[in-house]
């Protein structure tokens, strides 16, 4: 009885993809009758789940299927975009038309129309294999790992008072249809958390935080590559070095940047700002070819990354993902770009068009963004230093388009005579990228771990990573914001 | 369209009927909202655009467990199902022995001025000939200036709330914005750029506000001035203030935070905390006000709470449970994610009070300090400690009373509470902003005195 189920349920499902496909290709053509040039449907289906606990009670379980569809259309020369929660035909035909109204409207008031770059269409069926489905994995045992967190990070250090779990995962179906002959079923999913751990001592409160996730393993993730063991120690660490640490001094100083500061530096200093839509608003603009960092630094933007948090096989318009040098040898060499920027510009595609689900439209977005490894040893990096700042852990970042980046610490260390000393309280960094860049003064030649995070654009997230060796700078490009 | 409001009331109704009889307690909250955009870049209209986001958020108890559900689809048949999925939640989870009730009945204020028949009737190109009217307007006033982007919309919903206590409400609401984000090139780069937005529950939009505040920015910033190490005097816009008191301040004074020992102001309720000079209330009923509503997100009604009065604390906001938790009232600050369920606590409309002095007189009497309109970085200052380290950008060098161009990488850093404590002047210049980490602020320019900035080096 129960295999003939399991395959009648799989039979099922074939019919209903093969259906869905062939109404959003319908919907397609019917949009190119019209007269839109370009219609494209993206169209998904998710089994989402969220777990939040706060010291020792579950604050919110949640499971829920999300379905629903994106329709853009190129007309007149304009975009014209509805999202709707309907996947039926009828209602298919009906967001297409409303989509075309809005596209036909907005093109009356513009000059040059859009031209997108031409891509080759495919058709393809990409799967994913996890060990563990997170939506098949029983709540008790998510709360279970949860209140094991919570226990192992009290049993580290008394002085911790409380914590944040916040887990969410998702497995499901995304499919990409356009006019021009696209057809892509991406099965997709992840598993994500971040977690907030507060301790207190004689009235000086403070906190830290730490996120992990993948998107190529289930809930195995959590069972054997950050346990709450793991993820414990690393929180406790930072929130004593918070309690215990020193005040950072205000000014410039040489310093040493860990990985994930660096993944951060890497995303803010010049990541957004290859971004093709912002690249031409920022002091960014005009560069490329030219030298924005000394000869031997790389910097790449590389959805293909195995492992990475960001990777994928197609971005959102159908164009295969790539590596992408940003930098390269020095010299700024790429943006990331999408149809139309890649149209606009007359540059390459890069497969960087994402949108966080089917609510959005598709921006250009980073994926794993790295510096690439150089020749210098541990020792060498951290040689010569009198006295400056060891940057661990990041606490968020940001970049505007004056290319005036920041980005926080929340685990760093004094540097004394080419040594590490003591831990330090929060601190953040700045520059501006297109002058701190050119001042990299050396980069380390270690392995690194890629961290992972969401990066936020136009009210949307990205799941990103980010990463790279050690680099140091002189005194000078970066201002830190101690106090005196 | 008042229909809508019924249909989802109904529902709302027929899912505490249908839900009573499986669980010990259930509530539903129900959204569906609607927003019809324009969009121009660099000058061209880019992207017209229209977007529903319709959900409904169901939570149960069984037995002190809670388990809650989401569905984007509003048919009886999708939120009975639902229903089931959140009791299998509840039953999954651990129990709450803290857990007390969902919210009681209560009394409504009525509110007018929410909603604009003529909103969700307006053809899409009314935004179109907006965002076109802005662009154009900028350009002809500077042609150098690069238009990254600007644009407007409108936008219309309702919503419903039930529970099992017998509570049913059921509002609705709309809005129009418009904004400009432009920037232009200078000798050494490009300028921050300069963000103005105006916004409306009705259809009224102040377009000369938008073109001549983000242009009068712009031409000031195509000048760089240099900043100077040590203690200064800032002025700190209500956007850029809010930013980081969103992230210190009103952690601090959410009630669960308290509760749970993570708020540093915890024991401090009639203390002094901030400047005499200073009054932040939260007004969910504020006229006009982003975040004003009929109740939050747990159906209690929204009122106006004051949190600082004359610097003196006088309360911390509450949601029904954490109220419920420590002997409290909720104080109708209930924010809730309808997809994950979780229901967090936030201010409405976040108002400071404003003050006698023109944004104009008080920058004339400044021999010394920084206009700043934007705070890079408030996301990590520590939310418990109150500690920041942020870049102020754009941030405007003020001399002997004139204002004389824009600072590169001007970094500001210290802490919140102690920041509250150092005011100087508080403006007049009272303004609504919608936009932002610091949500829904209300508020005038204040300026602060004994800051620590620092400059970047040469």
């Amino acid at each position: 009885m129960y295999p003939f189920r399991l395959y009648y349920s799989l039979y099922c499902n074939i019919l209903e993809v093969i259906h869905l496909i062939e109404k959003l290709q319908k919907a397609a053509d019917y949009g190119e009758k019209l007269g839109a040039t370009y219609v494209e449907l993206r169209a998904e289906s998710v089994n989402r789940s969220n777990t939040q606990y706060d010291d020792g009670r579950v604050r919110s379980i949640s499971q829920r299927i999300e379905e629903g569809v994106a329709i853009r259309i190129l007309a007149e020369g304009t975009w014209g975009f509805v999202t709707s929660n309907d996947l039926s035909s009828g209602g298919l035909q009906s967001s297409v038309k409303d989509a075309y109204s809005l596209a036909s409207r907005a093109g009356k008031a513009r000059k040059e129309p859009i031209k997108l770059a031409e891509i080759k269409p495919v058709q393809d069926v990409i799967t994913l294999k996890v060990k563990r489905n997170p939506a098949e994995v029983d709540p008790q045992e998510k709360i279970a790992y949860a209140a094991k967190l919570w226990e192992e990070t009290q049993r580290l250090d008394p002085r911790i008072k409380a914590i944040t779990i916040q887990m969410r995962d998702g497995m499901g179906t995304k499919y990409l249809v356009t006019n021009e002959g696209t057809q892509i079923k991406t099965d997709a999913g992840h598993v994500y958390m971040v977690t907030t751990l507060t301790g207190k001592e004689n009235g000086n409160i403070t906190s830290a935080r730490a996120n992990s996730g993948s998107i190529s393993q289930g809930w195995e993730f959590y069972e054997t590559t950050k346990t709450p063991e793991i993820v414990a120690e690393q929180l406790v660490r930072r929130v004593k070095m918070q309690l215990e640490g020193n005040t950072p001094k205000p000014g410039t100083f040489p310093c040493v940047l860990g990985s994930t500061v660096v993944g951060t530096l890497a995303h803010e200093a010049l990541g957004h700002l290859a971004e093709a839509d912002l690249t031409l608003q920022s002091a960014f603009a005009g560069k490329l070819n030219q030298d924005v960092a000394p000869k031997g630094v790389t910097m790449v933007d590389d959805g293909t990354m195995k492992g990475g948090f960001g990777s994928a096989k197609y971005d959102d318009e159908g164009v295969p993902t790539q590596r992408v040098e940003l930098i390269k040898d020095g010299v700024f060499n790429a943006l990331l770009t999408d149809r139309e920027y890649a149209g606009k510009t007359g540059l390459p595609l890069s497969g960087s068009s994402r949108a966080e689900d089917f609510r959005v439209y598709p921006l250009m977005r980073m994926r794993n963004t790295i510096f690439e490894r150089g020749d210098l040893s541990d020792e060498e990096i951290f040689e010569g230093i009198d006295f400056g700042y060891y940057c661990v852990a990041y606490m968020g970042g940001s970049a505007d388009l004056n290319a005036s980046f920041q980005v926080g610490v929340q685990e760093a260390y004094e540097i004394t005579n080419g040594e590490l000393g003591d831990s330090v309280t929060n601190l953040s960094l700045s520059g501006i990228a297109t002058e701190a860049l050119l001042q990299i003064d050396g980069v380390g030649k270690d392995t690194f771990e890629l961290g992972v995070g969401r990066c936020g654009k136009g009210g949307q997230e990205a799941l990103v990573s980010d990463g790279g060796p050690l680099i140091r700078f002189g005194s000078g490009p970066l201002t830190f914001g101690g106090k005196a | 369209m008042k229909d809508q409001e019924q249909t989802l009331a109904t529902l709302a109704e027929h899912t505490i009927a249908f839900g009573s009889k499986k669980v010990d307690q259930i509530e539903i909250l129900l959204r569906d909202n609607y927003e019809i955009s324009c969009e121009v870049s660099l000058g061209e209209v880019n992207k017209a655009a229209k977007s529903q986001d319709v959900g409904a958020s169901i939570r149960v108890v069984l037995k002190n467990q809670l388990g809650s559900a989401y569905t984007n689809r509003l048919d009886k048949a999708t939120i009975e199902q639902s229903v089931k999925r959140a009791i299998s939640a509840a039953k999954a989870s651990t129990p709450d022995a803290t857990w007390k009730d969902f919210p009681a009945k209560a009394k409504y204020t009525k509110l007018t001025g929410l909603w604009d028949e003529s909103i969700p009737e307006k053809d899409p190109g009314v935004f179109v000939d907006f965002s076109t009217q802005i662009s154009d307007a900028i350009k002809e006033k500077d042609s150098s200036i690069i238009i990254g982007e600007t644009g407007a919309g409108g936008f219309y919903g309702w919503t419903a709330y039930a529970n099992s206590n017998g509570v049913l409400t059921s509002d609705r609401g709309t809005g129009v914005y418009a904004y400009s984000y432009i920037m232009a090139p200078t000798e050494s780069g490009m300028t921050p750029p300069a963000f103005a937005v105006d916004v409306n529950r009705h259809f009224h939009l102040d377009l000369d506000y938008i073109i001549n505040q983000a242009v009068k920015d712009i031409l000031l910033a195509k000048k760089d001035a240099k900043g100077e190490t040590g203690s200064g005097i800032i002025v700190l816009t209500p956007d850029a203030l809010g930013s980081l008191l969103a992230y210190t301040l009103n952690q601090a004074v959410k009630g669960e935070n308290v509760v749970r020992g993570k708020s540093r102001l915890a024991d401090m309720e009639g203390e002094l905390i901030a400047s005499k000079t200073l009054t932040f209330t939260d007004d969910g009923l504020y006229a006009g006000g982003y975040g004003t509503a009929l109740f939050d997100g747990e159906g209690v009604p929204q009122q106006s709470t004051v949190i600082v009065d004359k610097g003196k604390l006088r309360s911390f906001l509450w949601n029904h449970y954490w109220a419920t938790q420590h002997g409290k009232t909720s104080t109708g600050n209930a924010s809730r994610n309808l997809r994950t369920g979780v229901v967090d606590t936030s201010p409405t409309n976040f108002v400071i009070s404003g003050g006698k002095t023109s944004q104009e007189d008080m920058l004339s009497e400044i021999k010394s300090g920084y206009l700043v309109k934007g705070l890079q970085g408030v996301h990590s200052s520590n939310q418990e400690t109150g500690d920041y380290s942020v870049v102020a950008n754009p941030a405007f060098r003020i001399i002997d009373g004139e204002l004389v161009g824009a600072v590169h990488g001007l970094m500001l850093a210290g802490n919140a509470f102690d920041l509250i404590k150092k005011v100087e002047v508080i403006g007049s210049d009272v303004r609504r902003y919608l936009v932002g980490p610091g949500g829904s602020v209300i508020g005038p320019s204040i300026q602060f005195g004994d800051i620590q900035v620092v400059a970047k080096a040469d």
